[in-house]
């Protein structure tokens, strides 16, 4: 382990550097004084005093010293100075004729404190270096701790957020160095096993739903067949001729027949109008009904309206201006459809269309308005949105399912478009389309 | 809008094979003014000679209006826009078409007597502008085949003049010239456009380019910028550099 080992080496380093130390300072002696080489000094002076030739400071045998006399005034200062200074003192006698020894003075020797300068020099670099090393060591270890504790565990924590979140595409990075590398990597694992839950549920609700759509659409053959029975069955039955002896009874009973089959035709038109809204929901969730915009001539718009024109309900009130415009015919076709057929359930009156180009904004307005109620306000901007119904009374009596103008506005914005709807003598819808 | 005589209102252009559709002009806009030397750049295959063709009346849009001194031409049947061209366009191309059997002044003349019944007329003004493009009278009896590329370019350019047209329409008209030639024939028709004929044309070249007062930038069908420069000065460094930093900016 690398942390291991950098402590083996932070601990050998200090131990080496307090071994130095230890002798170092251990093998600091301080100079004893040379007792008999200041004897000998002293000596010589003394000597020399007797001669009358000495001065009162002077060096010898490598001391400096300094010579007070008892009758100096400065004799107890220069004295204690010396003391103070820890200097050498020796006295200064000379033995008069009388054989008696006399002290004339004393000789003050002026040891220097370089010694001891030095050594508390030494001994701070020396704290010093230790001191670092030490500081060195701990932030070491505390930044080793943070690379390889610390910061993993964020980068988990993180990883955690994201997962919580829903994001399972997010990779949990992992170091097989690290303490963690196990850790990690079955945290990883655990994700993966859900991204694939997760992937498995999706496709099982994917097929789930092409199965609806599937089968929505193959019913649809069924209640048509159901439907076009119906209104042979009851062609054949009006055009019964009834003779005398057949009578009444027969009669009833016919018009009886009649009534059922009426009743069949109009649920089979319910089964078949849910069936429709089943099979458009199931598409839309399946994201099925892509948009393709490609450039289009503006006037494919009127061959959608005219296609559209059953009951010659549809009135252009102005021309439509010629242009190049971005949209899916396909699509822009079902969203005629859809706003034509709602008009004709509705309202059921005639329908009226504007165009408008305009150039600056870049976007063909295509107004289509119908004579019926129309909306309530407050319910404009509801109108496209999905299973919404107007509370209107035509709207209550008809059978839909608030999914046409949803539609609309869905393939409205595919297209780089947009739909609006609102009340001018009529409910109106509007659309505007991306001009190229 | 001060004398607009030519005007285009959302023109597209579509060609279509089968299913497959092709917007080789979309939604353009365009003005000009009477007088102007217009120039209509862009790369290969950006629609310019379709926009050249669709705004001379020699092809129809597909959508949208061309308005010819008010008049909408775009919804002329074949036969009256081909009197609109005879009347009001002149055409100077990059393949000169001149006819090989006549001679450069009867070669003029016959383009003139397509719309005026007065050769005299015809011959004289035919002479006055072979003049002015620098043409003697010694060439007038020359058959094209003796005559240069420049020579036979300066005839074409007459010949489009010829009928005192409202535009002259030129595509690439120095595309086949060597670089003599080619200065030559664009001096006539920054003489011509001096003396206040319209000019569309149509290059590649920035030599030529230059000579414009207004450039066009087309990219797949679409007006991205244009350039006015003022009238042509002969020599003009300043000229040259704005247009080619316009044309960078391009993506030329």
């Amino acid at each position: 382990m690398k942390i291991k080992r950098l402590i083996i080496i932070f601990t050998l380093l200090l131990v080496a550097s307090y071994t130095v130390l230890f002798y170092y300072i251990n093998a600091t002696h301080i100079n004893s004084v040379d007792v008999t080489q200041i004897n000998r000094v002293v000596k010589t002076i003394e000597k020399d005093w007797a001669n009358g030739d000495t001065e009162k400071t002077g060096a010898n045998g490598g001391m400096a010293y300094q010579i007070t006399l008892v009758t100096d005034e400065n004799y107890q200062s220069l004295l204690f100075e010396g003391i103070r200074n820890r200097h050498t003192i020796m006295d200064l006698t000379s033995v008069s004729a009388d054989g008696q020894a006399e002290v004339l003075g004393k000789v003050i020797f002026l040891t220097d404190g370089s010694e001891e300068e030095m050594m508390k020099n030494n001994l701070l670099t020396m704290i010093t270096v230790v001191f670092l090393m030490v500081l060195i060591m701990v932030d070491v270890v505390l930044g080793m701790v943070h690379f390889s504790i610390l910061r993993p565990f964020g980068i988990m924590k993180q990883f955690a957020q994201k997962i919580a979140d829903g994001d399972l595409e997010f990779r949990l990075p992992m170091d097989r160095g690290n303490y963690f590398g196990a850790f990690t990597e079955s945290f990883d694992l655990m994700r993966e096993e859900l991204r694939k839950a997760r992937q498995g549920e999706y496709e099982a609700n994917i097929s789930k739903k092409e199965l609806v759509a599937e089968l929505s659409h193959d019913i649809k053959t069924p209640v048509a067949t159901i439907k076009a029975i119906c209104e042979l069955l009851k062609v054949k039955l009006g055009g019964v001729k009834f003779d005398a002896q057949a009578g009444e009874a027969a009669e009833t009973t016919i018009a009886e027949s009649m009534e059922k089959i009426a009743v069949i035709h109009s649920k089979a038109d319910v089964i078949d109008a849910l069936i429709s809204n089943l099979f458009h929901a199931t598409l839309e969730e399946l994201e099925m009904l892509k948009v393709n915009v490609s450039e289009q001539p503006s006037t494919v718009i009127i061959q959608m309206f005219k296609e559209m024109d059953n009951f010659g309900k549809i009135r252009f009130k102005n021309d439509l201006a010629e242009c190049l415009i971005s949209c899916d015919p396909l699509r822009l076709g079902q969203v005629i459809d859809n706003i034509i057929s709602n008009s004709d359930k509705y309202a059921g009156t005639d329908i009226d269309i504007w165009f408008d180009l305009d150039q600056t904004e870049k976007y063909l307005k295509v107004k289509i308005r119908d004579d019926g109620d129309g909306v309530n306000p407050d319910e404009w901007p509801l109108v496209c949105e999905k299973f919404f119904r107007g509370s209107g009374e035509a709207v209550q009596n008809t059978p839909g399912s608030g999914l046409g103008l949803y539609l609309a506005r869905q393939f409205m914005e595919g297209m780089g478009g947009s739909i609006r709807c609102y009340n001018e003598g009529g409910f109106v819808v509007e659309l505007r389309i991306k001009v190229v | 809008m001060e004398n607009t005589i030519l005007k285009a209102e959302m023109l597209s252009k579509t060609y279509s094979n089968g299913s497959i559709m092709q917007h080789v002009l979309k939604n353009l806009n365009i003005d000009i003014k009477a007088g102007d030397f217009t120039v209509i750049m862009g790369s290969s295959g950006s629609g310019k000679s379709t926009l050249l063709y669709a705004l001379s009346g020699m092809d129809k849009p597909t959508l949208g209006k061309i308005d010819f001194k008010g008049e909408e031409i775009s919804k002329y049947s074949n036969d009256r826009l081909a009197v609109f061209r005879r009347k009001h366009c002149g055409f100077v191309f990059q393949q000169i078409y001149l006819n090989e059997t006549m001679s450069v002044l009867d070669n003029i003349i016959i383009s003139g007597l397509l719309v005026s019944r007065d050769k005299k007329a015809i011959a004289a003004r035919a002479k006055e502008l072979l003049h002015q493009v620098g043409m003697t009278e010694v060439c007038y009896q020359k058959y094209p085949s003796q005559l240069s590329g420049g020579e036979a370019q300066r005839v074409a350019i007459v010949r489009a003049l010829i009928n005192a047209p409202e535009i002259v329409f030129a595509d690439e008209p120095t595309g086949a010239l060597n670089s003599t030639n080619a200065i030559n024939v664009l001096d006539v028709m920054t003489e011509v456009n001096a003396s206040g004929q319209s000019i569309i044309m149509v290059t590649h070249d920035i030599k030529t380019a230059r000579r414009a007062n207004r450039i066009l930038y087309l990219k797949d069908g679409v007006i991205i910028d244009e350039l006015k420069l003022g009238s042509y000065v002969k020599d003009d460094p300043k000229r040259h550099k704005i247009l080619r930093e316009f044309l960078e900016r391009m993506g030329w």
